[in-house]
């Protein structure tokens, strides 16, 4: 007891030590290092000084008094314990007291704030609005970024009104970021030298613009961070986008060109353009750099819309071709230090060639010949005199229905059912009458219980943009319902798909992964004109208030030149003459109150539009304000154009739907036919 | 045979053959009861092949292609001997490619030799087919428990032995079996004969008595003429009635069917199947009205203990086909059917599409 070996002593010093919160240093004889830390200030370093002593003081103490070690670490603890525990105590006592304090603040700033809040709310709430689809990305969201950078790329200064109206002063921080990055890291690049070749590039994204100014702003102002995030990397790479690409984005995000085939298609051929254009950068080896520079092209295509499941089988098929380029090749371009510059050139030369071949290649394969294989497979669907029914637009069942007309001779009649705000059905219908078909009925997807009834159908073919592992179609939105009505009246449902569109996804709902279309396509702007335009007789002169009841029909005949909503048109009709009765009733008033001077003040305020004028007669002054509200309440049951600015209303334009297998009858692709359970056969030996 | 005569129509009319393939077909029919109609119908074109010796590859793929022309126009149940054509001609168009790919240069020798084998298996064909409806009856017996009442509709060879086998062989089951009498063929009755006289509890009901009384089934099996891509089954007409009242009431639906029976074929409706009278044939007591024909029925009912003697099935057809224009066969959709036994194994009906596909693609 009385002998304490130095190294347990050492323990003991650094047990103490530790008890103190502080290590202090030992060497190896157990002596305390006497040489404080560096870099402490004078306080500091009297602290350390004092707890070194008590340390010291504390080894000693072990040493005289015998004590054992564990006894000493115990009563140390206990008593650190003791002190923690005051601690504690009068820290929670205190931050009692501080968050009594701050309640009470708060309580006085909710009060103060509640004001302000109520105003920002209507704001906020038009961009936080239900939460259906809030995990997808908006068409807002995309083609703001698009906008963004078209409104950059076509002005020197940035924030600068634009061609398209668009002022985006709250970017100019971000872009004066991006374009420094810019500058540093592609080098010498000048945004004057750029103008002439990237003004043609904001040409190609003009035509897209549906979206109000506003929206984008607003876009921008509740999602900077990962928005901007997007349009720096965008604008980053912006230079490295090729024209075709450019040019594809466009068609794509104003629907020039649409459904999955045509738009794989598309992209197929701006691909081959590309690559034909691509040259590799030097100390780059093409499979690289090459898979680089498209990633850069898909992130800006995908801006437009996101990519078909045709596309994005497509691209990982040429992603893994570019990946295995050149790997069989004798002289392996890897070498590309060692190969003179002129035979470099010439085996990337060859490569291109190759991968153009392939390209062309699988496009005949998998999307003409594939649709090929699939109309003969599915002719005999089409009976002679029959009649069938389809859905929007389809290539391959424009390819049936022709093969079947003019190589089969066959006669039928086709229904195409059609719906807004894409009316793809308009064109269906024009190609195949260019076709000479003369028994076409189009029809929108309101009307479907009607043709059900009345018609014999035969069968409902249908085209695809993807089918799932589940058996379930991805369809242009409608697809669905049709297929239930379908379903409900025994006609048999049959999938046209190749075998390019199918995809390993599984998915139950048509929540979850969807396309969120412009909302603004479904509340039609010129709609918003043609009313303003209604009162106008085909002559141009605006009808007055006394010919207006006996130019009636011709109205309707104008309107009809606008739209073909006879709803639409009734019910304005039956709001002009419930008005008319109200000016009347008006005129009458106006006798009795012949005091009252500063209602008719208002009166017949030359308003062509609807005499909104007339109905602020009724009350004088002082309802100013409730007539207001109210003439806005009648614009709102005729358009829902101020949806963005009413926090309770919610537009949502998806693109597609899901119909469960139990609706589809038959799959036909290349591979032969097939129920929709046996979707995985096709998925797992067939598609790799 | 010249070589410069290849067209198979023309071969067939010739006449310098005695052979006519549907002749051979209905013979090989009769000469073994326990024969189906598609491997009859491999045998045909077989002894087909035999009889015409080709000597050039496309010179067979001609004869195959008209004699199954000939055979599916001719056999007015042509479903299921379809599926043994399909193949028959598979087989052949697979190995004569393979053949030409691999070996270009002894394509001749690989020929005659291939041929050869092909005449030479013909019997392995017969035994195989026979075999498949032991394994079915294997896999299928383990379906039935102890005091079961099972439905049969009409008659089925390949049920039959699957009964047979649970009663006899697998641990020696109990159970009883209901037969729906399956006009208008009535092969319920040529079943009934055969599970009594292996002592088998079975009991006759009418086809329009199967409602009344399958709350009180366990299982029902039928057979089939052939399997569809889609997984549904062609079999004797008031299968698919049988397979919808038993999904209402949560019946097992088991189908028997030797997967040489998979046919490449995908109605989507009842009435898809090629029927060579249009039961939406609307007359009047006119010239065309067979009541008369009808009211003969009763004396063919008094008659139909001879036809049962002679235990053919293609007989029954025959009679069934003079009274009615009621179709001989339906289709019943995969939806009914809660499994397939074949010779594969127990298999779902969206599988059945797979085994066709890799029957053709691979």
């Amino acid at each position: 007891m009385s002998e304490i070996p130095t190294d347990k002593l050492s323990g003991v010093a650094e047990h103490a030590a530790k008890n103190v919160e502080l290590v202090v240093p030992v060497d190896a004889d157990g002596d305390l290092l006497s040489e404080p830390p560096a870099g402490l200030s004078n306080k500091e370093l009297k602290e350390w000084k004092k707890k070194e002593k008590a340390a010291k003081r504390l080894a000693k103490k072990a040493q005289q008094t015998g004590q054992t070690v564990q006894e000493k670490e115990e009563e140390a603890i206990l008593l650190k314990e003791k002190k923690q525990q005051q601690k504690l105590l009068q820290m929670q006592q205190e931050k009692i007291r501080l968050q009594k304090q701050k309640i009470k603040q708060e309580q006085e700033a909710i009060n103060k704030k509640k004001k302000l809040e109520a105003q920002k709310l209507k704001m906020l709430n038009s961009s936080q609005k239900s939460n259906l689809f809030g995990h997808l990305e908006t068409a807002q969201e995309r083609k703001s970024s698009l906008l963004a950078l078209a409104s950059i790329i076509s002005s020197s200064n940035f924030g600068k009104i634009t061609a398209q109206g668009l002022a985006l002063p709250s970017l100019t921080h971000l872009f004066d970021q991006s374009v420094s990055h810019v500058g540093t890291s592609s080098g010498a690049k000048t945004d004057d030298s750029d103008l002439s070749s990237s003004a043609s590039a904001a040409d190609y994204l003009v035509n897209m613009s549906t979206i109000l100014p506003a929206s984008v702003k607003k876009d921008l102002d509740t999602h900077t961070n990962e928005l901007s995030s997007q349009i720096k990397d965008l604008i980053i790479s912006q230079d490295l986008i090729h024209p075709t690409v450019l040019k594809l984005t466009g068609s794509y995000a104003s629907y020039n060109i649409v459904g999955s085939t045509p738009r794989c298609l598309a992209l197929i051929d701006a691909f081959k353009e590309l690559v034909l254009d691509y040259s590799t950068p030097p100390g780059t080896v093409l499979n690289r750099s090459l898979t680089q520079y498209l990633s850069h092209q898909i992130n800006f295509l995908i801006k437009s819309r996101p990519l078909s499941v045709s596309m994005g089988n497509f691209i990982r098929w040429f992603k893994q071709r570019i990946s295995v380029l050149g790997i069989s090749n004798d002289n392996p371009h890897g070498k590309a230090s060692s190969v003179s510059n002129m035979k470099r050139k010439k085996i990337e030369e060859e490569l291109k060639a190759e991968l153009i071949e392939d390209m062309e290649t699988f496009k005949n394969e998998k999307i003409i010949v594939a649709q090929q294989v699939i109309v003969n497979a599915a002719c005999h669907h089409i009976p002679d005199g029959g009649c069938v029914i389809t859905y929007g637009y389809s290539q391959v069942l424009f390819e049936l229905f022709k093969h079947a007309k003019l190589t089969e001779k066959k006669n039928f009649k086709i229904i195409v059912i059609d719906s807004r705000p894409l009316f793809e059905g308009k064109r269906f219908v024009e190609d195949l009458q260019e076709l000479g078909f003369t028994d076409v009925i189009y029809s929108l997807i309101t009307s479907l219980g009607y043709i059900f009834d009345t018609m014999s159908i035969d069968c409902v073919l249908l085209g695809a943009h993807s089918i799932l592992s589940n058996g379930f179609l991805n369809s242009r939105v409608g697809s669905a319902a049709l297929s239930m009505t379908a379903k409900y009246h025994n006609i048999p449902v049959i999938v046209c798909c190749e075998g390019l569109k199918f995809t390993n996804r599984v998915q139950l709902d048509s929540l979850t992964f969807n396309e969120l279309a412009d909302p603004n396509d479904l509340v039609s702007r010129s709609e918003e004109e043609s009313i303003v335009s209604t009162n106008i007789n085909p002559d141009g002169h605006v009808l007055d208030d006394v010919s207006f009841i006996d130019n009636s029909s011709q109205v309707g005949v104008c309107k009809n030149l606008y739209r073909n909503n006879l709803l639409e048109q009734f019910i304005s009709e039956r709001e002009q003459h419930l008005k008319q009765q109200q000016l009347k009733k008006d005129e009458l008033n106006k006798l009795n109150e012949k005091e009252n001077g500063k209602g008719s003040q208002q009166q017949n305020n030359g308003l062509s539009g609807g005499n909104k004028g007339s109905q602020q007669q009724n009350n004088g002054a002082d309802s100013d304000a409730l007539l207001k509200a109210k003439s806005k309440k009648n614009k709102k049951t005729k358009d829902i154009g101020n949806w963005e600015s009413n926090p309770s209303l919610n537009i949502f334009n998806i693109m597609y739907d899901l119909t469960p297998p139990s609706y589809i009858s038959k799959i036909i692709t290349e591979y032969g036919a097939l129920p929709p359970q046996s979707v995985p056969v096709i998925l797992r030996d067939y598609i790799k | 045979m010249t070589e410069t005569d290849t067209s198979p129509a023309a071969i067939i009319t010739n006449g310098t053959q005695k052979y006519n393939i549907k002749e051979l077909y209905l013979q090989f029919l009769s000469q073994d009861s326990d024969l189906t109609m598609p491997i009859a119908a491999i045998e045909s074109l077989i002894q087909i092949l035999k009889t015409y010796n080709p000597t050039t590859s496309a010179e067979m793929i001609n004869i195959i292609n008209g004699s199954i022309k000939e055979l599916t126009e001719n056999i007015p149940n042509s479903i299921s001997l379809r599926a043994g054509c399909d193949i028959f001609y598979r087989f052949v168009i697979k190995h004569l490619t393979s053949n030409d790919s691999n070996n270009k240069s002894i394509s001749s020798t690989s020929f005659e030799s291939f041929k050869s084998h092909l005449f030479d298996n013909g019997q392995l064909f017969i035994d195989r087919s026979k075999l498949s409806r032991f394994k079915i009856a294997e896999y299928g017996s383990q379906f039935i428990k102890d005091g079961d009442i099972i439905l049969v509709h009409g008659y089925s060879r390949s049920v039959i032995q699957l009964l047979l086998h649970a009663k006899l062989k697998n641990a020696k089951k109990r159970f009883k079996v209901l037969i729906s009498e399956g006009r208008p063929t009535n092969g319920g009755i040529l079943t009934l004969k055969k599970l009594r006289d292996n002592d088998i509890y079975s009991n006759l009901i009418s086809d329009t008595a199967i409602n009344s009384i399958l709350h009180k089934v366990d299982k029902v099996f039928v057979g089939a003429e052939g399997v569809t891509e889609s997984g549904g089954c062609i079999n004797l007409i008031g299968t698919s009635t049988v397979g919808i009242l038993a999904k209402e009431k949560n019946i097992p639906f088991y189908v028997a069917a030797e997967s040489h029976k998979f046919v490449r074929m995908f109605p989507l409706m009842p009435n898809d199947l090629p029927m060579e009278q249009d039961p939406l044939r609307f007359v009047t007591s006119g010239d065309d009205s067979k009541v008369e024909l009808l009211l003969d029925e009763a004396s063919l009912l008094e008659s139909r203990k001879d036809i049962m003697d002679k235990n053919t099935k293609e007989h029954l057809l025959l009679v069934g086909d003079r009274y009615m224009t009621t179709p001989i066969l339906d289709f019943t959709k995969y939806e009914y059917i809660t499994a397939i036994i074949t010779d594969l194994g127990i298999k779902t009906p969206s599988a059945i599409s797979e085994e066709l596909m890799n029957m053709w693609y691979d």
